[in-house]
């Protein structure tokens, strides 16, 4: 039933995609197990459980890790120095992004960030995150 | 086929020598095969030149190669312990003196601490020197019964034990930035030889990222979590230190034929065989190797005759 499977977890993805082209960011909460999940899964990889819930995520986060491409690596991607990014959102998930408006040597682990959006052609948002400033002005 | 007729004959898709040689062992230990040839090659393009790990994880945000994994996995460890550059350069200074005593080094110019510091950075945390180099070259391992490897013109080597485990492509988890799968391996592979890491003469094991050598050493047990830098800036994995380690100077200085030469020189070294880089008096070799993207653990003891 492999076919099933795949239209299944297209579904979760597509919501998640139309979630950030309408620049909300929300993560699964399952139905079975309460736990809240982030890359899109069709299935609970806790409890298997199918039923879940898009919640609204606070969009704030910190940084769990990140790198520094500051040669390409890869003929495709050749627009160095950019930054890869694992976010850990307030809700729990983790997520793959990159913080816009930074350079090399501006970010840590434990930095406080915020989701952003980054609207290209029509269909094709991305979501970025950007350093948050705390409430005195400082970076958090 | 010029004389020869296989039962059976097998490609694997992906695979780093050891999972190779673990289906061989058991094809032999069913009575499927007497004797498995176990054979690879590979004359890539861009050999001592382009970067191992080609692979585009994820297209939007320009997340690329396998050791772009393996540099998150080492800022990520960072945070978690007191790091020096010097930690990942003593590797890969450790692996090009190996190398420059072995003659099918790919790699043989002098390279110093200095050296490597004076690298720029590609994926930072990581210079060029901290992610090994795709390379040419062809190996075979013959894997027969115990009772039959008399017949053959060389000392056999034993596989006394393997441990293996798989582990989710988790990019985010902890559990796969540092591999934590391999402890895991380590339990069953210590487990069934009745051994434990300080009873291991010489380790062969994936550096196709420096940093890869670290969470070996931690997590296979050659010394504590968060300890492995320091290990290795002492000499610990220096042929005449505590675990000599990739003594034909690895994936990174030695060559990258994905993982097979990591157990070809196992072999040679239980032969007493290698000459200037031999590690005196080595009858307990452990492989450990990580495939699949880190998605696939493994490790074998060897035992000379
Ligand atoms: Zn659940």
């Amino acid at each position: 039933m492999p076919d099933s499977v795949d239209i299944r977890a297209n579904e979760a993805n597509e919501a998640f995609e139309a979630f950030v082209g309408d620049h909300e960011l929300r993560v699964q909460q399952c139905d079975g197990c309460g736990r809240r999940r982030l890359p899109p899964s069709w299935i609970c990889p806790h409890c298997l459980a199918e039923e879940y819930e898009w919640i609204a995520a606070s969009g704030t986060g910190v940084i769990h890790s990140f790198i520094w491409y500051l040669r390409p690596l890869d003929p495709a991607f050749l627009a160095t120095p950019y930054n890869v990014t694992i976010v850990e959102l307030a809700e729990g998930p983790r997520l793959i992004s990159k913080v816009v408006g930074v350079q090399p040597g501006d970010l840590s682990v434990g930095q406080a960030v915020e989701a952003a959006f980054e609207d290209g052609p029509p269909g094709a948002t991305t979501l970025v995150f950007r350093v948050r400033e705390t409430a005195d002005g400082a970076e958090g | 086929m010029v004389g020869i007729e296989p039962r059976v004959t097998s490609y694997l898709d992906y695979a780093t020598g050891g999972f190779t040689t673990q289906y061989a062992a058991m094809l032999v230990a069913a009575g499927v095969c007497d004797t498995v040839a176990c054979v690879f090659g590979a004359n890539p393009r861009q050999a001592t030149v382009g970067d191992s790990g080609a692979y585009v994880y994820d297209p939007t945000y320009g997340l690329v190669n396998a050791g772009a994994i393996a540099a998150l996995g080492w800022t990520r460890y960072m945070s978690k312990y007191e790091t020096v550059e010097e930690d990942l350069g003593a590797v890969a200074v450790t692996f090009r003196r190996h190398a420059r005593l072995n003659p099918n080094s790919a790699f043989t110019e002098p390279l110093t601490l200095d050296d490597y510091l004076a690298t720029p950075y590609t994926v930072w945390p990581f210079r060029e020197l901290d992610i090994c180099k795709v390379t040419a070259g062809g190996a075979a391992l013959i894997i027969t019964a115990a009772d039959r490897a008399g017949d053959h013109p060389k000392a056999p080597v034993y596989i006394g034990a393997a441990g293996r485990q798989q582990a989710p492509l988790e990019l985010a988890g902890d559990e796969h930035l540092m591999c934590y799968a391999m402890t895991s391996v380590a339990e069953q592979v210590y487990r069934e030889a009745g051994i434990g890491p300080g009873d291991v003469d010489l380790l062969m094991a994936t550096d196709s990222s420096t940093a890869a050598v670290i969470h070996t050493l931690e997590n296979y047990g050659f010394c504590e979590p968060g300890g492995g830098g320091r290990f290795v800036r002492e000499g610990g994995i220096a042929l005449d230190g505590e675990i000599p380690m990739n003594p034909d100077g690895g994936q990174l200085s030695g060559g990258y034929l994905l993982g097979w030469l990591h157990q070809v020189e196992a072999v040679r070294q239980l032969r007493g065989e290698c000459g200037e880089r031999q590690v005196a008096g080595a009858r307990i070799a452990q492989y450990a190797t990580t495939g699949r993207w880190r998605t696939d653990f493994l490790s074998t003891i060897y035992v000379a005759e």
